[in-house]
């Protein structure tokens, strides 16, 4: 109650009415000289005093100006400021030009729709405009940030997984898990992820990069926020409505894929098999008889030299094909897993309508992102529908919506797991004999049985005319196009999300605001197996049960309110300026979902319903409510327009956290001075010196307390149910970890701004973080759930702008980001517990997993690797010359060092636009399960190629081949070397344990956008009747991994935090857009 | 009109105030109590829940590969004794506890009312303790020392008990809980016997009575702790398993609940009879062939797969040998064929091994053959013919010599229960087995043990440091454990 007689204390205090001197009102509207439309937020001041207002939507004002007014300052960031002289007239329309000298500054969009200059700003608040963004039209925000933004790391994901989004990581890492993400705010609405963006509707995007600068989210922004606001309705110059249609087109084709040996075929034998026909196998093998056939069985590919010679491939044995009964010559097939991938083919399109005037302002978008995908039988397909509009029911009171809809339809097996049905077989079992053409043109080819033709059938041995299937069924491995045939996975999602809200004008400086917000989510995805896959399999299941014939539907819906109330202040007390705010914010989120599958496959062939079960299905539901209430106030004051301050504090009670403890304080701090407006020095365009603290506490999953809860088993036991006791113990005393990070910051720009360089240093922490501490199970328990650990981190961001030449016709802008953490340390686990595993990639035989270790970096790979001699750091032998595991070898930090982008924009003759963007970060390490199975299977380069001796690797050790293995021996200590098989080596690598070669390096400098675009000059054109703008650009996506460590993957787009287990290749894109403005 | 706008100006402050003075700030009502879930056990859903599990045990490839009754046909690993560093910890949280909330909701007066609706509090605590007293002793024949006497109890950093100390400790708790049972109501959820009191007390007889002639390398005499208990076990009233129908058999429903041999191979053929084991039955001309093995089609096949050679030798030979042996004929692993944990032949051949070493005053060819005929029962085969008893390695000898008839016979019955078969076989060197010809450790024998997994090390590494500090040879697959001497 304390709290609440203060706020109504505060509302008192801003309450007291101001008298004005006599005076007379004039308008107007303020119109930007580049685009024609109306300019929002623009500041009108009566020159010489403290009276002025700023610009409503539609770029209107109206101010109240003493009769002794002379003149008005029309001012706005980014733009040149314009003096106009009072008249008797009593509208003043004026265009504001952009300031070509001025950098561009945005302003910064915080929580709850706040906007702040940045001259003032306390924390570095990094904005990316909508010119940024769209240098490529990216469907995803996360994919247009990468590298523009300093102290961000974009994680992505290879394009041929339509729909992920990859992964923000701002300022390290923090967590014991394997990561925490970013908040993504459109408009006021938090948003799970960044998918459900149309970025033709992006205004601008504010980066927080941690508590200093998101406090006001409360425990949401702790690990920083990307705000997103999106374009308002604007009319053009003419004061007439505005439409912008834009469409692309985008092809995509496989890039990065791992270097394959192309000198062996398939199978487990370097020494091809003799067939010989028997009269009880079928008829049309006659012809093959005394021919040869390499090993089909065994997915791996230590089989013959592939030579040019004579062999039966694996399609000649079935029936009813043109190679039935034919042989083909062994020859390489360099491109094999290359040619299986689709072209991808992307289409999108959008329009907007926008209108604003007096006192409203409406923008109506439609856009449209239909995919073609890499992997066959994939697509996407994504409609969005977006209103924003507002309008103004008296002078004092407006009402805004922002309504959006997004639906998306995906289709397809987007697996890129271990033994997943493309990479998980080019990469880890495979035969490089394989040609994936004949594969294709033979997808549809079945014997009389109904079996699908397999390229990894049994070997002819086996056949046995009473069971055809042992022979002809894959061993487990299907025809990978038939794969993608007989398997169908339809998702779809709809979500609508947006707000309405209504400000009222108290009086003038004073404003309060209620919105009403909310965000749905209905989904529904099915999993459709065929039983087909079981007919034409042996051991196949075994790596995918789902292959015997499978079914899965589940629904969800999800519904997220939110009801705010926000008052805002703004006055000017003679040489300070005060902005205040006041809010309430209170929350509900309800989440239900249904789901069943079925088990063991079907009881009729191919018919999908849960029903249809062999076993009893497996019917699940979840559902989860929980809420919290906030309240919250900030202010900022300016002394002269040089020296700021700025506090927030918010308070948040969580119905997650225990009942008696559920109140968490979050609080920032932070002062700025602009020391270049007193030093006036010639050459420094802009000086400012900043500091900012910040706390924020967050909160617990919901239902995490109490915990200890029964559930019961789906299944019975003859009429019996099951029952499990939990295995995780609870704190009572559970709570949410504190964040705390302070930063140093120093702007300068030199040279009317040709130069800028911004620097940050920050410094935070991560404590009490709530962590499911795994304890011994001979306790009874895994785990216990506590508030234990600390996490300290700090870094610096750097960005620099350079404006090099700039020419009448002839421009170069550069923009570069550089983020380097200097630590990221886990000072502290938890009592007796100094190291635990957060991320398994391969769950056997000592692989390398991510660990979070006392007194390290944020995630560590550990695992088996050489035992070395802790003299010469030689690897210790046994007396056959294997290595010795040391099944805790350091492999390095998952995290990258240095990471950051440079943009360059070049403007030719004026209308042509080449950009340039690149990003880039050096360190971190990974580890590759691809390149582990791919290695023990034979199929990677370095199973392959010359010894030494100048001989194969792959001939017997005998005849002079061999892998050179030296070291010190384990017991001597002196010094040996000794040739092995080359197959026994690169499977002892599994089977004795060592990956030492497994490990790969996460540096990487990728080209990853680039742009030609063409203003097409409408005026001159004298196309101006039809047209306002016409914009032509090709561009290309990924085009080039300029610079990486490791050569089989791009090291950008790594599936899991410590590596991948059968990643997708990357992929790269071109294509062509037009935008077109009326 | 102005008057009208200042009314909704007041209303927006209104709706801060509604909501902070109606409800409290911190006060949520119920919205986090999880509709999902309960916070109460049902005691018989707790012991269907370990008795689904239990099988699992007496199907464990990892040491029947070791006690060579099975090879790997594509990825040998395990067989050629790649380090294996599995932890016997997920049985500590999973069934041992769930086990130990039935001894607590039943001895706890505040749940003891409601647990008993489930069966008397003193029939469901017996049953709990056999069913842990069985999971120490399969786990402690694969690791040796672990924790014991005071694990399960919330304590994380817990001792390490001696093996000595765990045998003992078991042999005791044995032997306190057969006169506990009482003629309360019956159990509910008890899948295995159906809550029949009298089989539960015949399973804790035989167990004591197992356990204990396991330990005859370090009590070998008549007169040492060994035999005395074993005696015991046989004189108690209750009795002990002598026939196939008192058997400790887990019988799988199927579809939900499949026995896990008809998992082995649902989708794989990782494992094939090993050629160790078909050339032992071939040799017999054993009847239960029939029944341990037929190749992938269902028809019988003595061709057993080599054992412990490499990958490039295993699936060069498979593919030559399609007609290699499958473990278990296709009848015998069916989703819901049952599986058998503790036998009538192993209590029956123990007697046999005990008579025979002078332990007790039974007849050792009686109970052997009755052992035999038991082991051949328990397949629904027929008691071999006489010609059968004569065989060499069959035929017994002189009273005290005919350990190698009686071992041999052991490892025939537990078949493919390679925890029992490859503890019996460390304890008594029978049948003689050669080390895997490619295998990947130093030195190159058949390993006695398992290792302690890695989790072990980083969350109770005083408790495991002090085991392996016992353990001569360290913590490694080559050392043995104690009563391995």
């Amino acid at each position: 109650m304390k709290k609440i007689s203060l706020l109504l204390a505060f509302l008192g205090f801003i309450g007291l009415q101001v008298v004005f001197a006599q005076t007379r009102e004039i308008s107007g509207v303020v119109s930007s000289g580049d685009d024609g439309g109306t300019v929002p937020g623009v500041s009108v001041v009566v020159k010489g005093t403290t009276l002025g207002t700023i610009t409503d939507m539609g770029g209107k004002f109206t101010l109240k100006v003493p009769n002794n007014a002379k003149t008005l300052v029309f001012s706005f960031v980014g733009m040149t400021s314009v003096e106009v002289a009072i008249t008797n007239s009593s509208t003043y329309n004026v265009k504001l030009e952009t300031d070509k000298q001025e950098i561009q500054e945005v302003v910064v969009t915080s929580g709850y729709g706040i906007k702040r200059a940045p001259k003032g700003s306390t924390a570095l608040n990094q904005v990316v405009n909508n010119d940024k963004l769209t240098v490529v039209r990216q469907t995803n925000v996360n994919n247009a940030l990468a590298g523009k933004v300093s102290g961000i790391q974009f994680q992505g994901q290879s394009a041929a997984a339509l729909g992920r989004t990859g992964n923000i990581r701002l300022r390290g890492d923090g967590g014991f898990s394997t990561g925490n993400g970013v908040l993504y705010v459109v408009d006021g609405t938090i948003l799970p992820n960044s998918n459900d963006i149309n970025m033709d509707d992006v205004e601008d995007v504010s980066v927080l990069s941690g508590p200093s600068a998101s406090a006001i989210l409360g425990a949401q922004g702790a690990n920083g926020a990307v705000i997103i606001t999106t374009k308002k309705g604007k009319s053009n110059a003419n004061g007439k409505a505005t439409i912008e249609a834009n469409t692309g087109v985008m092809g995509s084709s496989v890039y990065v894929l791992p270097h394959y040996q192309n000198d062996y075929a398939g199978g487990a034998s370097y020494d091809m098999y003799k067939y010989t026909y028997k009269a009880t196998d079928p008829i049309e093998w006659k012809p093959l008889d005394g021919k040869y056939y390499h090993d089909y069985t065994d997915d791996s590919s230590w089989g013959p030299r592939m030579a040019g010679q004579e062999y039966i491939p694996w399609y000649s044995w079935y029936p009813g094909s043109k190679y039935t009964g034919t042989t083909a010559k062994l020859v390489p097939q360099p491109n094999n897993a290359r040619d299986f991938f689709d072209k991808g083919l992307t289409y999108n399109n959008s329009i907007a309508f926008s209108k604003a005037g007096e006192g409203y302002s409406i923008r109506i978008s439609l856009g449209n992102v239909a995919v073609k995908g890499n992997i066959p039988n994939s697509t996407l397909n994504k409609t969005t529908f977006g209103l924003k509009t507002s309008y103004d029911i008296t002078r004092n009171l407006t009402v805004a919506a922002n309504v959006n809809f997004f639906t998306t339809q995906t289709q397809g097996e987007f697996d890129d797991g271990y033994s997943n049905q493309s990479t998980g077989s080019f990469n880890q079992w495979f035969h490089r004999d394989l040609d994936m053409n004949i594969m294709r043109e033979l997808k549809d080819l079945r014997t009389s049985d109904g079996i699908w033709a397999s390229w990894n059938h049994n070997n002819p041995t086996s056949y046995d005319p009473k069971n055809t299937k042992s022979f002809y069924a894959g061993n487990y491995w299907y025809n990978f196009y038939k794969w993608f045939d007989l398997v169908n996975i339809p998702s779809n999602a709809d979500r609508l999300f947006g707000d309405i809200s209504f400000n009222y004008k108290i009086m003038e400086g004073l404003s309060a605001k209620v919105t009403y917000r909310r965000q749905q989510n209905v989904t529904w995805s099915e999993s459709m197996y065929s039983t087909d896959l079981n007919d034409s399999g042996t051991q196949t299941t075994g790596n995918s049960p789902e292959a015997k014939g499978y079914y899965a539907t589940s629904t969800s819906y999800s519904n997220r309110e939110n009801l705010e109330t926000l008052l805002s202040y703004s006055k000017t007390f003679g040489k300070f300026k005060v902005n205040a705010n006041v809010g309430t914010d209170f929350f509900q989120s309800i989440y239900k979902q249904n789901g069943a599958n079925t088990v063991n496959g079907f009881s009729i062939k191919n018919y999908y319903t849960v029903n249809n079960s062999k076993d009893p299905a497996v019917i699940g539901n979840g559902r989860s409510k929980e809420k919290y209430k906030a309240a919250f106030v900030r202010g900022d004051a300016g002394y002269k327009d040089f020296v700021f301050v700025d506090f927030t504090l918010r308070n948040d009670w969580y119905s997650v956290l225990p009942p008696n403890n559920n109140s968490i304080l979050s609080k920032s701090f932070g002062a700025s001075f602009v020391f270049s407006d007193l030093l006036k020095i010639d050459f420094l365009s802009f000086g400012k010196l900043r500091a900012a603290w910040g706390e924020v506490p967050t909160a617990i999953g919901v239902y995490s307390y109490p915990g200890f809860a029964y559930g019961v088993g789906a299944n019975q036991w003859n009429g019996n149910f099951l029952m499990s006791t939990p295995d995780g113990l609870v704190d009572p005393n559970i709570r949410g970890a504190v964040k705390t990070q302070k930063e140093l910051g120093l702007e300068v720009r030199f040279l009317k701004n040709k130069i800028g360089v911004t620097a940050t240093y920050w410094d935070g922490s991560e404590n009490d973080i709530p962590y499911s501490v795994a304890i011994s199970n001979y306790s009874g328990f895994t785990s216990k759930y506590l508030n234990t650990g600390l996490i300290t981190k700090k870094g610096i961001d750097l960005a620099l702008s350079l404006k090099p030449v700039s020419l009448k016709n002839f421009s170069w802008d550069f923009n570069a980001t550089a983020a380097v953490l200097i630590k990221n340390t886990i000072d502290r686990i938890a009592d007796g517990i100094d190291q635990f595993t957060v991320q398994t990639i391969w769950s056997r035989n000592n692989v390398p997993v991510m660990v979070h270790k006392k007194g390290m970096e944020w995630g560590q790979l550990f695992g088996a690797g050489m035992a070395r001699d802790s003299v010469s750091g030689l690897p210790l032998l046994d007396t056959s010359g294997n290595y010795i595991s040391n099944p805790n070898t350091y492999f390095g930090s998952v995290l990258p060092k240095v990471t950051g982008g440079v943009q360059n924009t070049f403007t030719i003759m004026k209308d042509f636009t080449v950009a340039v963007n690149l990003d880039y970060q050096f360190g971190g390490k990974f580890f590759s399960l691809s390149d582990m199975w791919g290695t023990y299977s034979g199929l990677t380069a370095k199973t392959s190629g010359l010894n030494d001796k100048g001989n194969p690797i792959r001939d017997a050790v005998a005849d002079g081949g061999g892998m050179h293995v030296y070291g010190v021996d384990q017991t001597t200590r002196q010094p040996k070397d000794y040739y092995v098989e080359a197959q026994t080596y690169w499977h002892n690598t599994y089977d004795r344990q060592y990956f030492d070669d497994f490990i790969h390096d996460l540096t990487y400098i990728k080209l990853r956008e680039l742009s030609i675009g063409y203003k097409i000059p409408v005026a001159k054109l004298g196309w101006s009747k039809y047209v306002t703008g016409l914009n032509v650009s090709i561009f290309a996506q990924n085009p080039w991994l300029i610079y990486s460590k490791t050569k089989d993957f791009d090291p950008s787009e790594i599936s899991a935090a410590s590596g991948e287990s059968g990643q997708f290749p990357g992929i790269r894109s071109v294509g062509a857009n037009i935008k077109i403005n009326f | 009109m102005k008057k009208t706008f200042h009314i909704i100006g007041v209303l927006a402050l209104g709706i801060v105030l509604t909501f902070s003075g109606c409800s409290k700030f911190e006060d949520f009502g119920s919205t986090n109590l999880n509709p999902g879930a309960t916070n109460l056990p049902i005691t018989s859903a707790l012991l269907t829940n370990v008795l689904s599990g239990v099988g699992g045990f007496a199907a464990s490839n990892t040491s029947s590969l070791y006690c060579q009754y099975y090879s790997e046909t594509q990825y040998p690993d395990i067989s050629c004794y790649a380090a294996n560093s599995a932890s016997p910890m997920a049985n500590y949280s999973g069934m041992l506890y769930d086990l130990q909330n039935i001894i607590i909701n039943n001895t706890d007066d505040a749940t003891k009312g409601t647990a008993a609706l489930n069966g008397s509090n003193a029939n469901q605590i017996a049953v709990a303790k056999i069913l842990q007293c069985y999971i120490y002793w399969v786990m402690t024949d694969r690791w040796g020392d672990l924790p014991y006497t005071d694990a399960l109890k919330g304590d994380p950093n817990v001792k390490f008990d001696p093996q000595e100390t765990i045998y003992k400790g078991m042999i005791k708790t044995l032997a306190d809980l057969v006169p506990t049972f009482d003629n309360g109501a019956a159990l509910v959820g008890d899948v295995a016997y159906n809550g029949d009191i009298s089989k539960w007390k015949k399973l804790a007889n035989s167990m004591r009575l197992l356990m204990s002639l396991r330990l005859s390398k370090v009590y070998p005499l008549a007169s040492d702790y060994a035999a005395t208990q074993f005696k015991a076990a046989l004189a108690d009233a209750n009795g002990t398993i002598s026939a196939n129908a008192d058997n400790f058999t887990i019988n799988y429903p199927g579809g939900s609940f499949k026995n896990p041999y008809f998992s082995m191979y649902d989708g794989r053929k990782d494992y094939g009879e090993s050629d160790v084991m078909t050339g032992l039955m071939t040799n017999l001309n054993d009847a239960r062939q029939s029944v341990f093995g037929a190749n992938l089609n269902g028809g019988a096949s003595s061709l057993g797969v080599p054992y412990g050679h490499a990958r490039a030798f295993a699936t060069d030979w498979t593919t030559k040998n399609p007609n290699y042996t499958y473990v278990f004929a296709p009848n015998y692993r069916k989703e819901n064929t049952p599986l058998c944990v503790v036998r009538a032949a192993s209590v029956l051949l123990a007697r046999a091994e005990a008579a025979d070493k002078g332990w007790t005053t039974e007849t050792t060819a009686t109970l052997f053959t009755q052992g035999v005929n038991a082991a051949f029962d328990q397949w629904s085969l027929a008691a071999p013919a006489s010609s059968y008893f004569t065989n060499t390695s069959v035929a017994l000898g002189a009273a005290g010599s005919n350990l190698p008839q009686i071992a041999l016979q052991q490892y025939l019955a537990y078949y493919p229960d390679g925890i029992q078969g490859w503890s019996n076989w460390r304890r008594t060197g029978y049948p003689v087995l050669t080390p895997a010809v490619d295998g990947t450790n130093t030195p190159k024998v058949i390993p006695r043990r398992f290792m302690y997994g890695t989790a072990e090390y980083s969350l109770n590494k005083t408790g495991v440091d002090e085991a392996v500090a016992r353990i001569s040879g360290g913590d490694k697959m080559e050392s043995k454990v104690w009563w391995d001497k």
